[in-house]
């Protein structure tokens, strides 16, 4: 999965530069954009309903 | 200064509920030491370790979990009670939705079975929708394996609902087998008397 730029600066300030392998940034990358919308669908069903798009 | 190892299987066994992140703080006291070896008392726990030279029993220590493999934790002995400031915290990065990332920590595990020691970073996010996660990423030649703490109840649900997906995405990603491990996370208590 490529990264993009946002991703890359992403990993960048958490720290896991360019001497992390580059299968384990993209497991990375995956995962949290797995947790970012597991969050966004937890989010979205504890708004009240005229909140919800 | 030289690590303490723990046999995992044991601790796990007298306390299951102990949080083992890497970079967690945890209180033990040295009840007895005999040669190189000793007792130690960690979380209730009374466990047979490696104990460095300048350890006596009755010594309270503060360790840090330097490493977690499926067999043994790896504890490194903080050198003196920790002062504010003196652990500095992780990095932590906002995200546009409202939540944060904070890398806990990157570190080589023990070699396993086939002699190939995985790649490890272990990361937390806070969201506002499933709260604290951490998230523990490992990749070898044959396997990436992700393991997501999450709070007990609707956070782990959905995640267990989206596991699959999860699964697939880290197998296309990193070009390997992919395994996920979903957990309860335990109560975020950082220091264990």
């Amino acid at each position: 999965m490529p990264e993009n730029p946002d991703q890359g600066e992403l990993l960048a300030r958490l720290g896991l530069g360019a001497d992390v392998p580059a299968p384990l940034r993209a497991a990375v990358v995956a995962a949290l954009r797995w947790i970012e919308q597991i969050d966004r669908e937890a989010a979205h069903s504890q708004a009240p309903p005229r909140d919800r798009v | 200064m030289r690590p303490l190892a723990v046999d995992l299987v044991l601790l796990r066994g007298q306390a299951p509920d102990l949080p083992l992140a890497v970079g967690r703080i945890l209180a033990a006291r040295v009840i007895e030491r005999h040669g190189e070896q000793g007792i130690i008392n960690l979380a209730g726990a009374l466990l047979t370790a490696e104990l460095p030279d300048e350890v006596q029993a009755g010594d309270r220590l503060r360790l840090v979990v330097r490493e977690t493999t499926a067999d043994r934790v790896v504890l490194q002995m903080m050198q003196s009670p920790p002062q504010p400031g003196m652990v500095p915290p992780p990095v932590e990065v906002p995200l546009p939705n409202g939540g944060r990332i904070a890398l806990l920590g990157r570190e080589q595990s023990a070699r396993g079975e086939d002699g190939e020691a995985a790649k490890v970073v272990t990361l937390r996010y806070e969201g506002p929708g499933v709260g604290t996660v951490e998230l523990r990423v490992a990749l070898d030649a044959a396997l990436v394996h992700v393991r997501a703490a999450l709070a007990e109840g609707a956070p782990l649900t959905r995640a267990r609902e989206g596991s699959s997906a999860l699964r697939a995405a880290l197998a296309a990603a990193a070009g390997r087998t992919a395994e996920v491990e979903l957990v309860a996370r335990p109560d975020p208590l950082d220091v264990y008397a």
